[in-house]
């Protein structure tokens, strides 16, 4: 019985894949799943331009190619990695989170988490000293009674 | 002979770069005044100099010179006559020698203010902004020379120099290559030179401080000084990243403003150390805190804007503003690490004599927020950063060339400007000194009210993205929390006296126009984030292929493609037009028109979009492509845009609310005379 439960399992699966299979080849792809494709994508010889919106020769010939894979049933994280094969990382849009491009993102959240460190440290060494007081707006200036009254003649001559 | 006119007078300026600095020094030596106003007489004597070698360039430009290679690189007979002109800054080395013009005419200008207060420190600050200016008019003098005449050999060689080669003619093509055309836009007249000014106008500051530095001044007499130039470099620098993003959704034609290209990051990352330091300065003044601070802010904002040229006219990373590529990139890379090598040797130097004088008492303060608000400029600085350096950095270390886009700035900045935004609308309730979460909930309670109707309006309208509601919620209390505050302080000034509310609003922001236009730039940001989180969270696009009279829809609205004409034009342009007529809900609204334009000398194809645009939305359409007029078929690509139009009416704001922040005020020169006389 479990034998055949088994069979049954694997013909039903290889039934519905190579349905998808023929779906997949009679599949005409629309230029939006191509360009959802290329605009994660760069061609190596234009100059930070998405593909999607490159208008050489060489990047039409690229969604060609996506528009090409894609009615062959390659899915989008396929079609990146083969043109990450063909050409370099260098044609995705963002490097792997792995390895040595792990920094990449690290470091800016390291620096981050840095300053977050500096603040806390520098706001709990400085507890507030018993003569201040919440007040709104309490303004302190540098500036003596002299020049404050000096300040308050000339702006009365101005009004 | 207006060649050699143009050459000399840069020669000459040169000249007088190096006099004026020695003059400075001199009189540091002697004290004799006659050496200090000789200096400062040179400087002056650089910009007319400059200006006329600028007029020089310009006057080639515009009568077709073109046996000079600038003049034969960036035009051609073609072009009309305000492309020409804007041809100055169209190439590597005319926009070099405008650059030096506009940093000459900033220093003509400090130079021409009263100094005598300030006698100890002017020498150090001709020092300073005369040596950056004697760097770019050194390297358009013997590198990226704009007066280079056009030689022909006797076997046909064809060279480029200012002196005359043996055997050699004036070699004079009948027409030039001309501009680029992603250049010839009107946007191009008026980008370049605001940012060029933005960058250069932080010259100003930066010479002050370490003029501060090596004197060891102690008091805040730099910052007060330069103030005004520092918002006015600010204002230059957010209008030229402004329009430059509006020259990208125009030209560039891929439905967006800001593609965190390696360029459009070089010219943000000075503008985000501006922003700390023009915050943090305030601490500097109010409270005398900071002082270190605020001398490694303007450092580094002076060291990222000579960072930023290196960038843009280095060619060290891919850009699609590779318009000024050349070999100055090592001269940039010694500028760069000399300048701030010095600089922080002064720092370090004068760490002792910038002691704050004051400990920061809490987090819970005004002070305490705009510490945090710096900490964010800078993380998001880092992230910049580190994302323009690190396809060199990957080269060095592993080999690999990779490309950082979009995504990785989204991620790493995004949170971090929606915690800005946030501080944006707590701080200013905040106290001086120290508040508590009680006083700051009272006032801030109101306005949370207020502006969570907007997120509960918009899941009623059956929006469930939650970054969205998030971010629009923030942009709503910043926008009530600074509504609130001219309330609060319009309403006590009418209680104390007998105008009217409009009247006493007036008076408010006239008698405090720092304060009060800070938070009109505050409202511009509001709505420069709401089109901001309206294109990149709500943006609609579709492409498709159509026969005539059949439709693309893309939400409400339906375009029909109606006709697809070719036209020839007089300037080298062959243009494909198409028309589209859109209907929104099936009402017949107008008709659009995208082309398609291509430089037959330059054999580039440029797609211009068309926009419908509105408040609510623009309808951006491409012709992507089209086949022959026999088939009747065209390729469209459009995008719909929501509230993209709040990017550019909060732009606005934000330069009425800086004009009205720099506007000169009698009280801040009465305490200037009063500190220069202390």
């Amino acid at each position: 019985m479990k034998i055949l439960q088994k069979a049954l399992g694997i013909i039903l699966i290889l039934f519905f894949s190579n349905t998808n299979i023929v779906l997949s080849m009679d599949h005409i792809p629309t230029d939006d799943e191509i360009n959802n494709i290329s605009k994660d994508l760069y061609c190596p010889v234009c100059e930070n331009i998405p593909l999607d919106a490159c208008g050489t020769q060489a990047c039409i010939q690229w969604r060609n190619t996506i528009g090409q894979l894609l009615s062959e049933g390659w899915s989008p994280d396929e079609i990146k990695t083969h043109f990450a094969t063909q050409y370099g990382i260098q044609v995705l849009s963002e490097p792997p989170k792995t390895g040595f491009h792990a920094l990449l993102w690290l470091l800016p959240l390291a620096c981050l988490l840095t300053g977050l460190f500096i603040l806390i440290k520098t706001f709990s060494s400085k507890k507030p000293s018993e003569h201040e007081h919440p007040s709104e707006n309490k303004r302190h200036t540098n500036l003596n009674d002299y020049h404050i009254n000096q300040i308050e003649k000339d702006l009365q001559q101005w009004k | 002979m207006i060649v050699y006119i143009g050459y000399i007078t840069l020669l000459l300026s040169f000249v007088c770069t190096i006099y004026s600095i020695f003059a400075a020094r001199k009189y540091i030596k002697t004290k004799q005044i006659k050496w200090i106003d000789s200096s400062s007489h040179s400087a002056i004597a650089v910009w007319v100099l400059l200006t006329l070698s600028c007029m020089s360039l310009v006057y080639l430009l515009t009568h077709g010179h073109f046996e000079v290679e600038y003049v034969a690189t960036v035009t051609n007979i073609t072009m009309p006559s305000y492309l020409k002109v804007t041809a100055l800054w169209g190439g590597q080395s005319g926009s070099l020698l405008f650059w030096s013009w506009l940093m000459s005419t900033y220093i003509a200008i400090t130079m021409m203010r009263n100094w005598q207060h300030e006698r100890d420190i002017q020498p150090h600050v001709i020092t300073v902004s005369m040596l950056t200016l004697m760097f770019f008019i050194m390297l358009n003098l013997f590198i990226e020379n704009p007066f280079k005449l056009l030689w022909i050999d006797s076997t046909e060689r064809i060279s480029s120099s200012i002196i005359r080669p043996p055997q050699s003619t004036v070699f004079t093509p009948e027409d030039g290559i001309g501009l680029n055309p992603l250049l010839r836009h009107p946007g191009m007249i008026i980008h370049p030179p605001m940012l060029y000014l933005g960058f250069v106008g932080f010259v100003i500051p930066y010479s002050f401080a370490i003029g501060a530095l090596i004197v060891k001044r102690q008091d805040n007499m730099w910052i007060r000084i330069t103030r005004r130039w520092t918002l006015v470099a600010w204002l230059f620098l957010s209008l030229g990243l402004l329009l430059g993003g509006r020259w990208a959704y125009d030209v560039l034609g891929w439905g967006g403003y800001w593609g965190w290209d390696p360029v459009e990051i070089a010219a943000f990352m000075p503008w985000l150390t501006g922003t700390a330091f023009l915050h943090s300065v305030i601490i500097q003044e109010k409270q005398e805190m900071f002082k270190r601070w605020n001398m490694i802010l303007i450092i580094l904002t002076y060291a990222l804007v000579i960072f930023g040229t290196f960038l843009t006219r280095s060619g060290v990373l891919s850009s699609v503003h590779s318009f000024a590529q050349s070999s100055i990139g090592p001269l940039f890379f010694v500028f760069i690490s000399l300048s701030f090598s010095t600089s922080l040797l002064l720092l370090l130097r004068g760490w002792n004599h910038l002691q704050t004088q004051k400990p920061l008492t809490s987090w819970m303060s005004r002070e305490g927020f705009f510490l945090i608000n710096n900490m964010l400029f800078m993380g998001i600085l880092t992230a910049c950063f580190w994302g323009t350096i690190y396809p060199l950095i990957s080269e060095i270390f592993t080999g690999q060339k990779i490309t950082v886009g979009p995504p990785y700035y989204e991620r790493t900045t995004g949170p971090q400007f929606a915690a800005l935004l946030l501080l944006m609308g707590i701080a200013p309730l905040v106290a001086w000194r120290i508040s508590t979460v009680k006083r700051l909930g009272y006032l801030i309670w109101r306005p949370t009210i207020i502006s969570l109707l907007i997120p509960l309006a918009l899941i009623l309208r059956g929006v469930t993205n939650l970054t969205a509601l998030l971010s629009l919620w923030l942009a709503t209390l910043v926008f009530c929390v600074t509504l609130y505050e001219f309330y609060r302080g319009a309403l006590a000034r009418q209680n104390s006296s007998e105008e009217n509310f409009m009247q006493s609003l007036w008076e408010l922001v006239e008698k405090n126009r720092r304060r009060y236009g800070g938070y009109i730039v505050h409202l511009g940001v509001v709505f420069i984030s709401i089109g901001i989180i309206g294109i990149e969270m709500f943006q609609q696009e579709t492409q498709k292929t159509i026969s005539l009279n059949e439709s693309i829809n893309i939400g409400q609205y339906s375009l029909v493609y109606k006709n697809l004409s070719e036209l020839p034009q007089n300037d080298g342009r062959f243009i494909t037009k198409a028309t589209l007529a859109i209907y929104k809900n099936d009402t017949f609204v107008t008709n659009i028109q995208p082309q398609r334009d291509y430089y037959i000398q330059n054999q580039q194809r440029m797609t211009i979009p068309d926009v419908y645009s509105t408040l609510e939305s623009d309808l951006y359409v491409l012709l992507i492509d089209w086949k022959p007029i026999d088939t009747q078929q065209a390729t469209f690509k459009i995008y719909l845009n929501p509230l993209i139009n709040w990017v550019w009416v909060g732009g606005l704001l934000f330069i009425v609310g800086t004009l009205i922040a720099a506007w000169p005020d009698k009280r801040d020169d009465i305490i200037l005379k009063l500190h220069s006389s202390t």
